[in-house]
């Protein structure tokens, strides 16, 4: 009942405003006209006092504000120039903020652009063995014959490459049933594959990919009924898929096929419901309402334990199904990216640089409103009351600049996403937790640096020069920092590019096997190899063979950790691996023919491990034996290209290792007509790849991050320059009659230089200082990353380069309010007052 | 001459404190609060004006336009029933706070 009759004097007061203003004024003048005279001057300030009665009637806050909000407009409108250019450093700021958020909710929770992606699970057959992914085409068959519990299970299979028409590499994917019709996928043109397809019997169909589609049949709408041939067999297209689904572990796809045709394109397959063979299906299902993921799992699981009965080997005994959310799966490899974590904070650096950037203008702005100011407060306005009035200002620059943002965040994303090559059915779209976000960052940005110098404008003097300095320092040391990171990224890039790779890598080829797929014993493993080496021996155009474990480039590494050395990248090679690589010796010899405990040390790892020793003879502990080196090769410079501190040994290949054994074959001409002819020869699946293109690959990836970095360090660049150009320029005007007036007076060039370089000279350097030191502890901390030259431990080059691009935006930025100064004329300056 | 800062919530309990003798005007409140004060009110003596405008929202106060003993046409204020209990709510919690005090310092 109170709280009624407290709610309804505040409407009555509300309502009745004007009326008790004056009433109110009428009383105190009465009160202050009833005091003796002599004392009058105690009454107090009676603006002030009104003011404060005012704000008792509550309400007054929101009449205030919308007071504010429309001096505030009018303010920002009356000032286009500072409005616009405030609002773009923030738009800048906030948008490059919005991209990364974008691209980050792009990536992690838009990727799968199908219906419904949180109740599709993704699953792992988990053993004391291991963890894998892979299943069986006869298993997936199994499952989606037996099981109860799920709306749709269905399993794709991307391991393969095929031949159309002559086009090697095509990536491919054999999916099983009524896929498409499952995940709900429509087609782009024709048709999809349905569970017709997958019927014995049927006849051989595939769908496009859509990007295949575009470029190698130019769209053309009349490809449906086209018969091509894959892997010299015929079969019709019946339909593309759309430009948004890349399947559901993404990766572009050129050709899909049902995974019944495999036999017919893969010789040697069995019909999948009786391939035990082969593990790289990845399956996925759909649990039906009402059935718990545990259940599904348990389900599968018990499925799995009858099918080893049926086929005593085809799972471990201990095997168990278990299921992951799809988008989990992602999370997981995003986390894993070291990448992606430098570009979120180094994201969050420019925040902070747009940030002071901001804060500076404001604080100038609030210097040439000083006057204004001074009358208000001299009026009886309070101090809180101005702090308020400026901040609401602040909010409405806020609010514009974050009205600019997400346009520049989405262009500027759309712009990544380009750079970055990422697969199609990443789609960016402005979604609900991307604006909190950027409300969040509005509401952080203006308070965090709209408050101090709001706070400083109606302070009386003195620490506002401290203020824009120390804010200056900021946005300096960001963008030093960002620069030398930029310029070392970059140097890396160009580093890596060049590293000599003391191999012929130009005409290798890697033919792999996938022996280890199979589960054979050894002594069959070692009849397959050698019978596969020696059909491969006798191709026209070829000059060696040769056996590695882990082929270069090829992604696959040993690597052993040993106490004061750098990391040692094991390989097991067969003995004619020198010779074949040409990858000459500088001492010893390679392995004999059944030699074991031996091993073959790269010329760094020589000299890391026996500084100004002979290796040759010595015995070293490695790969849990001791061994005798036997040669010293040249470093091959295929590990140095990832990791500038990394070693090379090689051991003969073990028994247990003779399963993962791939082929690497040195072709005299073109090595991609001899992946032809191995391609036609060897009628096992192998899968063949070429070592340039593996090099390509692995350089693109690092061109992708320089990529990254240097467009967030031109984005601090262009902040930081604002700035200083800022600085200096205000201090330009503030000083002009001063200035005039000292030239005037005699006042040389050099002079008005130094007056106005040192004043500015101390946040610089401060500034400068601690973006080097950061630079300098952020790449200790990623450089096992950064590739450098000649095994130095700093990337001084890089640096200095950064550093140079640095000094020389500082430079420009300053350069034209200081002419300005020079040319300033002292007879027009002073005419002016 | 010392100038004592009177603590907002103080200012409120003195003013209901003069009004429990009957309403009053502005004015009267002001000379009243100084007389029995000191010089507290002395420094700025319009500050009564926000602190009446609190109690009237508080509903501990109501105000009534009359005319003073000098014939101005001024506002008189009145303690309300709530305000009563306001002010004896308020005494209550002061003297328990000084005994506390003074409990201390004769312990010390």
């Amino acid at each position: 009942m109170r709280i009624v009759r407290k709610v309804w004097r505040r409407i009555y007061y509300l309502l009745n405003r004007q009326r008790l203003e004056r009433e109110l004024a009428e009383e105190m003048e009465t009160h202050r006209g009833m005091m003796a005279a002599e004392r009058r001057l105690h009454f107090g300030n009676a603006t002030r006092l009104r003011e404060e009665s005012r704000e008792v009637w509550s309400w007054i806050w929101l009449v205030q504000l919308g007071k504010d909000l429309r001096y505030g407009a009018r303010v920002l409108w009356g000032a286009p120039g500072f409005t616009l250019g405030a609002a773009a450093i923030l738009a800048l700021g906030i948008g490059v903020n919005l991209a990364e958020f974008q691209i980050f909710d792009a990536v992690v929770f838009h990727r799968i652009t199908i219906q419904g992606p949180d109740s599709v699970l993704q699953f792992s057959h988990v053993s004391r063995q291991g963890l894998s992914s892979g299943f069986p085409s006869a298993a997936v068959e199994f499952y989606r014959a037996e099981n109860t519990s799920f709306a749709w299970l269905v399993s794709e299979d991307t391991s393969f490459r095929v031949v159309v028409d002559g086009e090697t590499g095509l990536r491919s994917n054999f999916v099983s049933g009524n896929y498409f019709g499952n995940i709900g996928i429509i087609p782009a043109w024709g048709r999809l594959l349905n569970s017709r397809d997958a019927q014995p019997g049927a006849p051989a169909v595939a769908v496009l990919g859509y990007d295949y589609w575009q470029s190698r049949w130019m769209s053309d709408p009349h490809v449906i009924g086209r018969v091509i041939h894959v892997n010299n067999q015929p079969i019709e297209i019946v339909g593309v898929v759309p430009y948004s689904f890349d399947g559901l572990s993404p990766r572009q796809t050129a050709l899909w096929f049902p995974a019944a045709i495999r036999p017919l394109l893969v010789a040697g397959s069995p019909p999948i419901q009786q391939d035990f063979s082969r593990t790289t299906n990845a399956l996925f299902g759909k649990l039906k309402t009402g059935v718990s993921k545990a259940a599904g799992e348990a389900e599968l699981s018990s499925l799995t334990r009858e099918l080893i009965h049926r086929q005593p080997h085809s799972f471990h005994d201990s095997e168990r199904i278990q299921g992951q959310r799809l988008q989990e799966a992602v999370i997981h490899a995003v986390e894993r990216s070291p990448v992606i974590a430098i570009f979120i904070m180094m994201v969050l650096l420019i925040l902070l640089s747009a940030c002071a950037n901001l804060g500076n203008m404001l604080l100038t702005r609030g210097l040439a409103r000083q006057r204004e100011i001074d009358i208000r407060m001299a009026l009886g306005a309070s101090r809180a009351r101005m702090v308020r009035q400026l901040m609401t200002e602040n909010f409405l620059l806020g609010i514009l600049g974050t009205a600019a943002g997400p346009v520049f965040g989405t262009v500027s994303a759309r712009l990544l996403l380009n750079a970055l090559d990422t697969p199609r059915n990443i789609q960016l779209s402005i979604s609900w937790p991307i604006l909190v976000v950027g409300v969040v960052l509005i509401f952080v940005s203006t308070l965090a640096f709209g408050f101090p110098s709001a706070l400083q404008t109606v302070r009386t003097n003195s620490r506002k020069v401290h203020l824009r300095q120390s804010l200056v320092g900021v946005q300096v040391a960001v963008s030093c920092l960002l620069l030398i990171a930029s310029g070392v990224m970059a140097h890396n890039g160009i580093v890596s590019a060049s590293v000599d790779l003391a191999f012929d890598y130009q005409s290798m080829i890697i033919v792999d096997p996938q022996l280890y797929e199979q589960k054979l014993p050894a002594s069959i493993v070692q009849q397959k190899l050698n019978v596969l080496t020696t059909r491969l021996s006798a191709l026209p155009g070829l000059e060696g063979v040769t056996a590695t474990v882990a082929p270069p480039l090829g992604g696959r590494l040993m690597i052993e950790n040993l106490p004061g050395l750098p990391h040692v990248y094991r390989n097991a090679v067969a003995p004619s691996y020198f010779s074949v690589m040409k990858l000459p010796f500088v001492r010893g010899r390679t392995f004999l023919e059944g030699e074991q405990n031996a091993v073959i040390v790269s010329e760094s790892a020589a000299r890391a491990v026996w500084p100004n020793q002979d290796p040759v003879g010595k015995r070293w502990r490695l790969a849990g034996g001791e061994r005798t080196v036997t040669g010293v090769v040249r470093d091959s410079g295929a590990n140095l290209l990832a990791d500038a501190d990394s070693v090379e040994a090689y051991l003969p290949i073990q028994e247990a290792d003779e399963e993962r054994s791939t082929l690497v074959l040195h072709s005299r001409g073109d090595p991609a007509l001899l992946a032809r002819r191995v391609t036609a020869t060897v009628n096992e699946a192998v899968s063949i790849s070429l070592m340039r293109a593996s090099r390509e690959n692995l350089l693109e990836g690092q061109r992708k991050s320089v990529t990254l970095i240097g467009s967030l360090g031109v984005v601090a660049t262009i902040l930081a320059a604002a700035g200083m150009f800022a600085l200096v320029a205000f201090a330009v005007a503030q000083r002009k009659r001063e200035l005039g007036i000292r030239i005037a007076i005699g006042a040389r060039d050099r002079h008005i230089l130094g007056t106005l370089l040192t004043q500015n000279a101390r946040p610089t350097i401060s500034g400068a200082v601690v973006g080097v030191i950061l630079a300098a502890v952020l790449l200790r901390l990623v450089h096992g990353f950064i590739v450098l030259p000649n095994g130095d431990t700093v990337d001084v080059a890089g640096f200095a380069a950064g550093l140079a691009c640095f000094v020389l935006v500082v430079v420009l930025a300053t350069l034209s309010p200081v002419l300005r100064a020079l040319r300033i004329d002292p007879s027009e300056t002073l005419r002016e007052e | 001459m010392p100038m004592i800062p009177m603590p907002k919530g103080a200012l409120a309990m003195l003013v209901l404190r003069v009004l429990q003798a009957g309403p009053s005007h502005g004015y009267a409140i002001a000379q009243r609060i100084r007389q029995v004060s000191g010089d507290v009110l002395d420094a700025e003596e319009g500050s009564l004006y926000p602190a009446l405008q609190r109690l009237l929202m508080e509903g501990w106060v109501t105000a009534e336009w009359g005319t003073s003993e000098t014939r101005r046409r001024v506002r008189f204020y009145k303690l309300t029933a709530d305000g009563a209990k306001q002010l004896k709510r308020e005494r209550k919690d002061y003297e328990q706070a000084t005994a506390a005090i003074q409990a201390i310092l004769r312990l010390a």
